[in-house]
């Protein structure tokens, strides 16, 4: 949509330069791996050119992550030097144990991009990682740059190091995906790219979203259920729900800053996750708890007590995969009669409502 | 599923799609919201226009839909295009029974509120509802006088169920128990509804909304903005209106003033008096003392009545106005402003007629501080009255002047009755002129009684035309008064009319400048068959696909 490519166009103008030699962050923590064991996940966000598809499409209309992106040029050897920037950074917990660990290298959009990964620096991380042995590696990206010859390559170097590739599923419903997000894939690129993960014995985590823009916090939460049981059916290894924050320079903050749009509420959450675990109960669903109880991100009515409370029990329930905490706190008073009765009043409004 | 029975530019419809209908605006049925199934995606209102434009491409066909009701199927449209009304055209659809309107909680503080149910209301058959959710009790009347037809308690709900107590004019945040706050927050709005079809029903619906709307910015905005389809009010309420603000603003006064200012003058005189606060003025004390003094000088004079908020009155059009304003003795900057346009109005077509005018000031001092400037403009101006116009040494005054004048004229004795009669006549052509633009009656008309009977004779024998109505003060036609008055205010219909209903079957086609209660002349092959009086307006009878559209009162024998 010109829009959207206007819009981004608009925005990249206020990105920040960095030093390309260093990633744009990296940290250690406590993290649950693919297989459902508590270990430790060295997350790195590499510094790249960013998504090319918000280049050249403007982008997914809640996603700003192309502005942590470089407005410079990056060669393979800035990635490199990146990427060793943080494995020294976290060395000695590596050699410590590295069964335990987990390597995340994200960017602002598609590891297996060429554009944004080139193939030496590509090479030289997934060798390097295979070479140290550690228990799993996970890249994000889109469909489009999984291919056999990637995958191929990534399991010839990785050897017997797990790997797990996130996509951006967001939602099984194209209606919304295609309209309401931008995202420009189908539901056949993603069935494809499952089987073709498998045949490298390639684990799959899908990415969703929960409530994007123009549907009411009922429909997301009813898509939200449905998307993640769809999922798992499908043989998503695990799904990953992200309750939409919202970021700079997007579309949703245009909606968001006129009150015609309201990040989901935590008791929607909640709800989705206490439904899709139950029926899923051996698989693994996480949910990112990044922006929750900031204005931003995921809330209940602004300044409740209960969104810190909610943001912990989230926490815990990825980690330990146990759903009782959730259960009580779906059955805490608090203010959950005034989001049932804004389900209701926001149904009758007919379009979705802001923070009111 | 509605038929208009009342306008006070809101209305109030009969419901007509099941058996034991009740009266609109009021609270829509439950199986009919369950009923409706809006598209997925919907268009928030600040969406920029490609993206509504893009949302739309798949939502088209999904705006409209069905509700099975046990005895019949609604026919809905779900209006959503976010701030882009110009593509409300291409989604409204003929045949509906039902609009609702999406987003209803931002619509209402945006300026495109008005545009967006007027240009509803413009496009769809009176007998299409307007249903508009979540309104607030504040909000209702306001909705109600721009066309919408139903509400729902969800505000009632949600508000209590953050702890809001209604009232009529806010809310109010309490700690109480909820279920009592939500079952008193229904109860307010029932009760605003109960009180605009009530408000409707007595022609006051305009206070309803102006004491609603007055401390809240975004509705008062609206109402300002709003400007309502004066062939929604009657020509003449009958029943007396009440101007409290906007003077120069009400429809009814705009109403009277889009007509007034044709009117012409009797004679080179002029008497401005003050009003009254009995009406017609001339029941009134004050008038009946200027009305004596007036009347034993002898000159045929023509009396205007200076008066807020209709500017100037002739006594001719007296009876069609009826009002009640707060008298201060103060006149606002609009008033005056308004006050000298209208008078201006009315001295200037005079001097046209006349040349030279003399106006006789017979004034309070305070109405002819803000009057002095446009009298003189236009002739000599003589004041009479010196503080309170009705002592005896003013309306003394006042009667010598006229004496004097009547001298200087050399009117004889003989020729005053004949031009009282001449006089006379002049109003009662006025009158019709105001009405029905056109005048129908004949100079040798015969009026009678004190509620005034208008005859003609015709071999010997008389036949009334018209008479006026008291309430109202505007003529009620008899067939044969239709006859004389010809191709006014008609209706044209495609069968030999009875006395009673007409409905749209019978219906071909109508003058569009129809007002609601006028009284029309329906005509068959050319001919006029009989007269009545209008339920919908013009333009409403020709969109209308049910109920009654005009009640025939008398036809041809």
């Amino acid at each position: 949509m010109e829009f959207l490519k206007e819009l981004r166009r608009r925005h990249l103008g206020r990105r920040r330069d960095r030093d390309p030699n260093f990633p744009v962050s990296s940290w250690i923590g406590e993290d649950i791996l693919s297989k459902g064991r508590v270990g430790r996940s060295i997350t790195v966000i590499l510094n790249t050119p960013g998504c090319r598809w918000a280049y050249e499409h403007g982008g997914c209309t809640m996603c700003g992550y192309l502005m942590d992106s470089s407005p410079g040029r990056i060669t393979a050897e800035h990635i490199i030097n990146q990427f060793n920037y943080a494995i020294e950074k976290y060395y000695r917990e590596i050699e410590e144990n590295p069964k335990d660990i987990c390597i995340k290298i994200f960017t602002s959009g598609s590891f297996l991009d060429e554009r944004e990964v080139p193939e030496e620096a590509r090479r030289y991380i997934l060798k390097k990682m295979g070479e140290l042995d550690i228990e799993e590696v996970v890249i994000e990206s889109r469909p489009e740059y999984i291919r056999e010859d990637t995958l191929e390559e990534a399991r010839e170097y990785l050897g017997s190091v797990n790997m797990e590739i996130g996509v951006g599923v967001e939602t099984f419903n194209e209606e919304i995906r295609h309209y309401s997000i931008n995202k420009g894939i189908s539901n056949r690129d993603i069935v494809d790219t499952l089987e073709l993960a498998r045949k490298y014995s390639i684990g799959m985590k899908a990415y969703l979203l929960i409530k994007p823009l123009f549907i009411t916090e009922r429909d997301a939460i009813e898509d939200s259920i449905y998307s993640g049981n769809r999922c798992l059916e499908l043989g998503f290894n695990r799904i990953s729900y992200c309750p939409a924050t919202v970021h700079r320079g997007t579309l949703m903050e245009i909606l968001w800053k006129r009150g015609q749009y309201r990040p989901p509420f935590l008791w929607s959450v909640l709800k989705i996750l206490y439904q899709v675990k139950r029926r899923n109960p051996d698989a693994i669903v996480i949910c990112d708890t990044s922006g929750i109880s900031s204005k931003r991100g995921a809330h209940n009515l602004l300044r409740c007590k209960c969104n810190e409370k909610i943001k912990k029990i989230i926490k815990n329930f990825t980690l330990t995969q146990d759903l009782s905490g959730i259960k009580r706190a779906l059955e805490m008073e608090c203010c959950k009669d005034q989001w049932e009765s804004f389900l209701e009043f926001e149904e009758r409004n007919i379009v979705p409502l802001g923070d009111i | 599923m509605l038929e208009p029975v009342h306008y006070d530019i809101g209305r109030m419809c009969k419901e007509s799609y099941r058996k034991e209908g009740s009266y609109t605006p009021k609270i829509i049925d439950r199986d009919i919201v369950k009923g409706i199934k809006p598209p997925l995606l919907k268009i928030p209102f600040d969406s920029p226009r490609e993206v509504a434009e893009h949302l739309l491409s798949i939502n088209r066909d999904k705006l409209q839909g069905t509700v099975e009701l046990e005895d019949c199927t609604i026919r809905y449209l779900l209006v959503n295009v976010g701030k882009h009304l110009d593509i409300l055209d291409s989604i409204l659809k003929d045949n509906l029974d039902l609009v609702i309107v999406g987003d209803a909680r931002r619509l209402i503080k945006r300026k495109e509120l008005v545009q967006l149910i007027q240009g509803i209301r413009a496009s769809i058959s009176p007998n299409t509802a307007i249903y508009f959710p979540t309104a607030l009790p504040w909000e209702i009347p306001l909705l109600i006088y721009l066309g919408v037809d139903y509400f729902d308690y969800s505000s009632a709900y949600y508000y209590g169920s953050l702890g809001y107590y209604f009232t009529k004019n806010r809310m109010i945040p309490t700690g109480g128990d909820r279920e009592e706050i939500v079952k008193h927050n229904i109860e307010v709005i029932s009760q605003v509804l109960m009180e605009a079809r009530y408000c409707i029903r007595e022609g006051m619906l305009r206070n309803l909304v102006e004491e609603t709307s007055v401390s809240d910015p975004y509705l008062r905005a609206n109402y300002r903005r709003y400007e309502p389809d004066l062939r929604n009010i009657p020509l003449s309420k009958g029943k007396r209106i009440i101007v409290t603000i906007d003077e120069t603003e009400v429809p009814e006064v705009k109403k009277y003033i889009e007509r007034a200012r044709n009117y012409e003058l009797f004679t080179d005189t002029v008497v401005l008096l003050p009003c009254s606060s009995r009406k017609p003025y001339s029941q009134s004390k004050s008038h009946s003392y200027f009305i004596k003094a007036i009347t034993s000088a002898g000159l045929p004079v023509e009396e205007v009545i200076i008066t807020s908020p209709y500017g100037v009155v002739p006594r001719a059009l007296e009876g069609v106005v009826n009002y009640d304003i707060p008298v201060t003795g103060r006149w606002s900057l609009e008033e005056i402003e308004f006050i000298n346009r209208e008078l201006d109005n009315l001295l200037r077509r005079g001097r046209e007629k006349f040349q030279h005018l003399k106006i006789v000031a017979h004034l309070p001092d305070h109405y002819l501080e803000i009057l002095r400037d446009t009298c003189e403009r236009y002739g000599d101006l003589i004041v009479t009255s010196k503080g309170d116009p009705t002592s005896p040494e003013s309306l003394k005054t006042l009667k010598n002047t006229l004496l004097a004048l009547k001298e200087k004229y050399n009117i004889r004795e003989r020729e005053v009755r004949n031009l009282r009669r001449m006089e006379e006549l002049h109003h009662y052509r006025e009158l019709s002129k105001f009405q029905f633009r056109k005048n129908f009656i004949p100079d040798d008309v015969i009026v009678k009684g004190d509620v005034k009977k208008f005859f003609i004779k015709r071999d010997n024998r008389l036949i009334q035309i018209c008479s006026i109505n008291p309430e109202t003060g505007l003529y009620i036609l008899t067939y044969e008064g239709g006859k004389l008055l010809g191709k006014v205010n008609w209706i044209e219909v495609n069968f030999e009319v009875k006395k009673g209903s007409l409905f749209p079957p019978g219906f071909v086609d109508c003058d569009e400048s129809i007002s609601v209660r006028d009284e029309v002349v329906v005509i068959y092959e050319n001919e006029v068959v009989g007269v009545g009086r209008a339920i919908l307006s013009g333009s409403e009878m020709k969109r209308a696909e049910k109920g009654k559209l005009v009640n025939i009162r008398h036809i041809k024998k």
